[in-house]
This record gives C-alpha cells, sequence and structure tokens, in this order.
C-alpha cells in the first residue's frame, strides 16, 4: 500500500497582527481577550512578550476540518500576507530611495546652475570693469587729441572738472 | 574780442555736449566737425539762432544783442 503524506513543520508565526490578518482573511471569526486570540474551543493563540504561542490540546477543529490542515491554512496565509508586506514595504522603499535620488540630482542641478549663473555674472561684470577702464583711457586720449587740435586752430583752452565730468573751454580771439 | 567760444563738456560715459557760441552760420557746424572729426561719432545736432544769423551780424558778450555794422 503506498501514499502519498502531505505534512508540514510547525513553524512560529512571530506577528500577532498578521496573524489576525490571516485569519479575517480565512473567514475566521476569533475573540481577542487579554492575550489571548481564541478561534474556538480547540485552538487559541496566547501573545506571551509579543511572541504568538499556537494553543491547542487536540486534533479537531471543527466537524469538517482537522486542526493540522487549519493550521497549514493559517501558516500558508499568514506567509503570504508577510511576503506581500514585504513586497510591499521593498517597493516603497525603492520608490523613497528613487525620489531621494531624483531629489539629489535636481539639487546638484540646481546647484550647479546657480555656480553656472554666478560664474556668468562675473564674467560680464570683469567685462563691463574693463570696458569702463577702456572708456577712462579712450576719454583721456580723445581729450588731448581734442586739445591739441583746438591749439592748432589757434584756440586758448581752459579745462575743468565738475564731478564726474570734464569740461574743456575753448576760445579765440 | 572773442571770435568764438566753444564749450565742450565730457562725461564719464564718453557722452560729449559741445556747444559753441559767437561763432555764426556754418562755420560753427564745421567747426564742430574739423574739432570732432575722428574722436567722436555725432549723434545729434541742434542749431540755436546763432547758425542762422549773418556775418555782418556781431553778438556782444551773450547779450543777444544784434547790431549792425
Amino acid at each position: 500500500m503506498s501514499n502519498r503524506t502531505k505534512a508540514f513543520i510547525l513553524r512560529k508565526l512571530l506577528d500577532p497582527v498578521i496573524i489576525e490578518e490571516a485569519l479575517k482573511k480565512m473567514n475566521c471569526s476569533f475573540i481577542k481577550n487579554n492575550n489571548n486570540i481564541i478561534i474556538n474551543q480547540f485552538l487559541s493563540i496566547n501573545i506571551k512578550n509579543h511572541v504568538p504561542k499556537l494553543i491547542y490540546t487536540t486534533n479537531e477543529f471543527s466537524d469538517t476540518i482537522n486542526i493540522n490542515c487549519f493550521i497549514s491554512d493559517l501558516t500558508e496565509t499568514y506567509t503570504k500576507i508577510l511576503d506581500e508586506k514585504i513586497q510591499k514595504l521593498k517597493i516603497e522603499e525603492l520608490k523613497m530611495k528613487e525620489k531621494a535620488y531624483i531629489e539629489k540630482m535636481t539639487e546638484e542641478k540646481e546647484k550647479e546652475k546657480q555656480l553656472e549663473i554666478e560664474r556668468e555674472r562675473l564674467r560680464l561684470e570683469a567685462i563691463k570693469r574693463k570696458e569702463e577702464a577702456d572708456l577712462k583711457k579712450q576719454i583721456e586720449e580723445k581729450t588731448e587729441i581734442l586739445k591739441q587740435k583746438a591749439m592748432q586752430l589757434g584756440y586758448q583752452i581752459s579745462e575743468e572738472v565738475h564731478g564726474k565730468e570734464k569740461v574743456l573751454v575753448l576760445i579765440r580771439r | 574780442m572773442e571770435e568764438g567760444k566753444i564749450v565742450i563738456k565730457i562725461d564719464e560715459k564718453g557722452e560729449i555736449t559741445f556747444e559753441t557760441s559767437k561763432v555764426k552760420g556754418p562755420a560753427c557746424i564745421e567747426q564742430m566737425k574739423e574739432l570732432l572729426e575722428e574722436i567722436a561719432f555725432i549723434k545729434e545736432v541742434n542749431k540755436t539762432d546763432e547758425y542762422y544769423m549773418k556775418d555782418n551780424v556781431i553778438i556782444k558778450d551773450n547779450q543777444k544783442q544784434e547790431v549792425k555794422k
């Protein structure tokens, strides 16, 4: 006689919240009483120091189901919920990392842009300084040429400075 | 006696104001062009009353008094 047996090693289900979620998903009603989750007279879960422990005395569970089958289903549902939660958190974590990466890149781009603007401003300010110095030199040179020309044309020249303005008075008698 | 007077103002931006007095007729423009040639670009010329006066009109010390010879 041969048989095909399915069995399982009882694993600890360590998260009471997920146990409750699993029971709800299995449409299994239960009562929470202090540190106990009472499923029926044959099975309850005692939570001591945050660690749940299955308490059962017989193999019975109900008229139609064996307690081992119930625990197997509970374990399976619990594991599935646990995996889903882990997966969901992994995705959330990846999204957060991606967001942080984008923010970092944006921040770096902003910094780079800011530096670029500053560099451009400094470049233009240097150009302006150079142009102003050149203009000042030009004014001096052109004023001298103008005075020379005026002298050649027989003008007497007097020069005054009024603030930032140069005044040449040319008189011919 | 003054034959002509020119006041040239040059500011820090290189703007030049060129004002002639006691120089009558087109001569004042010619004088201005000669002086400013290769020095500055002429942007605007506003002719005063003196520009339209004939050579036989003399103006005494800016008093705008016309004396006919």
